[in-house]
């Protein structure tokens, strides 16, 4: 679970886009090549991009690089190969419930209901929004959420959080040593 | 007209006759202004840029395509394209009827001679920067007045239609201004020839987002302007610095956005101009660094920045490479040193902590004398500065010895930390003789670590790494760069940061360059 930092960083303005993918060999080659240009590890994106597991470790690395955009877009270009897949879609969601960006949060929450009826994230989907949006009618009969639901972070047993940040304490401290000399 | 040069099957440009009658007929056109009749002069001035960008457009291109493997006719080409933008811009310059209430030309004539004279500017200093030429002086300054004057005669924001290659825009002077203002911004010393073309395709075609506000932006991070002082441009809005126009970077967001999407629909964006033909890297690599350079403007909103007290040709050291890094820029930047280390922690267990021989190596380098020698026998100059870059310029035999994705260190001032960066360009200027040398910041504070293999040996072998801490608070983005063998040799390694010893796993690679990879530091123990 993790706090919400109020803040809109932008990093989910562009949507999924729904449209049919190009079908000319030239358009669908360069797409390939610009995919496999931003996202390094993805030589053959028609195939990689369906593969769930490794969109989503990849766009958590990204966050941990914190790129969020370049992790909002690569999940956005997974589903354009396939909108099926379930868990980009709440990642997606996390990132603008937590990037309190209320807009892309209502346009994907309500794509997700109209892909997904019925799915059992829905209700959280509505706490979610009920936080962001208040006054929504949508979500007035939630329960406003106190965190996010995590979809957007990684398995906690794959690494140590605390960990992590006692060395980034210690570099940060180091560092404000040197720049005061 | 003069025909393009021949010789298209010289390897590599050379100047020609017809380049130099191109450069009279400049000269003749400079001597036969009617600079009174504003309509007929600023018409014979685009006519004649016109005609130049016909004439050079194969220069331009086959430059911009030569990258890294340029020749001295190739430099001097570049050289020339630069001196006659330069020429044309004073041109247009000279006939903006700054006074416009003593100019009988009708309103919409007199912008267009303000707007010919920003776009003018724009391509002058977006060639210098190709050249590999020191940054015009006075550039901002000019830039500042034409808006200014063009917003008092009450012009700024009509709607002008301008040409660039070939293609027409409808466009105002106020954008125009913002297109010149970020050209001189993004491209301070560390973005490459080929991006910077496209960057300008790019602006370009977002004009309709380029215009500014007269208050701060309530909506989102935004750069800010004082026009009264010449020598900013566009600069991070801090609250309480005087600033009168404002730039938001949300809509240049949703800009950047529509481009990649564009690219996924399999369409190149914006599907003209020279940057057409450049590599799809070419134009990912720039959406990279704006990317990079938002995030820079938008987490560190509302701070001041530290400021570096430095001069434009300010005298710097610089070391190259990462082990002179290591050893000589990095020596007094060591993880050991810490305000708050009270004690050096005693071995406990094997595998815990750090052994002594390398607490005591560490030690030492923290102690030893301390020698500062520039890399070169030519003194090197600070070009320009921003936060996610730097330009340097040095004696072209010096800059011969780096190549780009080098690692540099860069000691701008006397006594403080070495900024760690990549060379990302080097362009080398024959009439002067001297490289300009565009650096990428990696970090301001980069940190020596003194690291030892924990491995099942009885005595541990030593490794040296740089710390490269990332903004996230979580950690995860924090990084270290190390030699290629050790990276390969995947080994967990032992490290003292202030009074912690810490465990660590390399990740993926991050960036690399010869010899050195930075990868993701992954804690796996914290003592």
């Amino acid at each position: 679970m993790q706090a919400n930092p109020p803040r809109n960083r932008g990093t989910t303005h562009a949507l999924p886009d729904e449209t049919p993918l190009p079908v000319d060999a030239a358009s669908r080659r360069l797409r390939e090549r610009y995919i496999a240009a931003r996202f390094l590890q993805f030589p053959q994106p028609a195939h990689a991009l369906r593969d769930t597991a490794n969109v989503l470790r990849w766009s958590r690395q990204l966050l941990d690089d914190d790129q969020p955009r370049q992790a909002a877009e690569l999940l956005q270009t997974a589903l354009e190969e396939d909108p099926a897949q379930r868990p980009l879609w709440l990642f997606l969601i996390d990132l603008a419930f937590t990037g309190n960006d209320t807009g892309v949060f209502v346009e994907l929450s309500e794509s997700f209901r109209r892909r997904f009826p019925g799915a059992d994230a829905i209700p959280v989907i509505d706490s979610l929004g009920k936080k962001l949006l208040p006054n929504d009618p949508r979500y007035a009969h939630a329960d406003a959420a106190d965190t996010s639901p995590g979809w957007s972070m990684p398995d906690a047993e794959l690494r140590d959080a605390l960990r992590q940040q006692k060395l980034h304490t210690a570099l940060v401290d180091a560092m404000a040593f040197h720049l005061s000399r | 007209m003069s025909s393009p040069p021949p010789g298209s099957s010289q390897p590599g440009l050379q100047l020609t006759r017809y380049h130099s009658g191109m450069a009279d007929k400049h000269s003749a056109l400079d001597k036969s202004l009617d600079k009174g009749n504003i309509v007929a002069s600023s018409e014979a001035i685009a006519r004649s840029l016109r005609e130049f960008e016909e004439f050079s457009r194969s220069d331009r291109e086959r430059y911009l395509l030569g990258g890294l493997t340029q020749t001295g006719g190739d430099q001097a080409v570049c050289e020339w394209i630069a001196e006659r933008y330069d020429h044309l811009a004073r041109m247009a310059r000279a006939v903006v009827p700054y006074e416009p209430g003593l100019n009988p030309a009708p309103a919409e004539a007199q912008a267009r001679t303000w707007a010919l004279a920003m776009l003018l500017a724009g391509h002058a200093s977006k060639w210098r920067k190709i050249a590999g030429l020191r940054a015009d002086s006075g550039i901002r300054g000019r830039l500042h007045k034409l808006f200014v004057t063009a917003s008092m005669a009450g012009v700024a924001d009509t709607i002008v239609e301008t040409m660039v290659d070939r293609r027409s825009f409808e466009t105002t002077i106020e954008a125009l201004y913002v297109r010149a203002l970020l050209l001189e911004r993004f491209a301070s010393g560390n973005l490459a020839p080929k991006r910077l073309e496209i960057l300008d395709s790019w602006l370009l075609e977002w004009m309709g987002a380029l215009w500014l506000s007269r208050e701060p932006i309530a909506d989102g991070p935004s750069l800010s302007v004082n026009t009264r002082n010449p020598q900013v441009g566009l600069t991070r809005f801090v609250p309480g610095e005087r600033a009168d126009l404002f730039l938001g970077l949300r809509p240049l967001q949703r800009q950047l956005d529509r481009a990649a999407r564009d690219f996924r629909r399999g369409v190149i964006f914006p599907g003209w101009g020279i940057g057409l033909v450049f590599r799809v890297e070419e134009h990912v690599g720039l959406m990279d660094f704006l990317e990079r350079e938002f995030a820079i403007i938008e987490n560190t909103g509302g701070q001041k920045g530290k400021r570096f007290a430095f001069a434009a040709g300010a005298e710097v050291s610089a070391f190259f490479g990462f082990n002179d890094i290591y050893s000589r820029a990095l020596q007094q930047q060591s993880t050991l040193s810490v305000s708050s280390v009270k004690e050096t922690r005693s071995v406990n267990a094997p595998g815990d902590v750090m052994s002594a021989a390398a607490s005591r190596r560490a030690a030492l380098s923290e102690t030893g004398s301390f020698v500062e020698s520039r890399a070169g026998r030519q003194p090197i100059h600070l070009l320009d500065i921003s936060e996610s870059g730097l330009g340097l310029e040095m004696g072209a035999d010096d800059a011969a010895m780096i190549e780009v994705d080098e690692l540099i260190a860069v000691r701008i001032e006397e006594g403080k930390p070495c900024v760690l960066g990549v060379v990302a360009r080097k362009t080398t200027s024959l009439q002067r003789h001297v490289a300009t040398v565009g650096v990428r910041v990696l970090s301001k504070v980069p940190l020596r670590a003194t690291l030892e293999m924990v491995n099942d040996r009885l005595v541990r072998q030593p490794a040296k790494g740089i710390f490269v801490t990332g903004k996230a608070e979580h950690g995860f983005a924090d990084s270290i760069i190390v030699s290629d063998a050790i990276y390969k040799a995947n080994p967990t390694l032992s490290v003292m940061v202030a009074s912690g010893v810490f465990h660590l796993r390399l990740g993926r690679v991050r960036q690399q360059g010869p010899g050195w990879k930075m990868a993701a530091v992954e804690v796996r123990v914290a003592h």
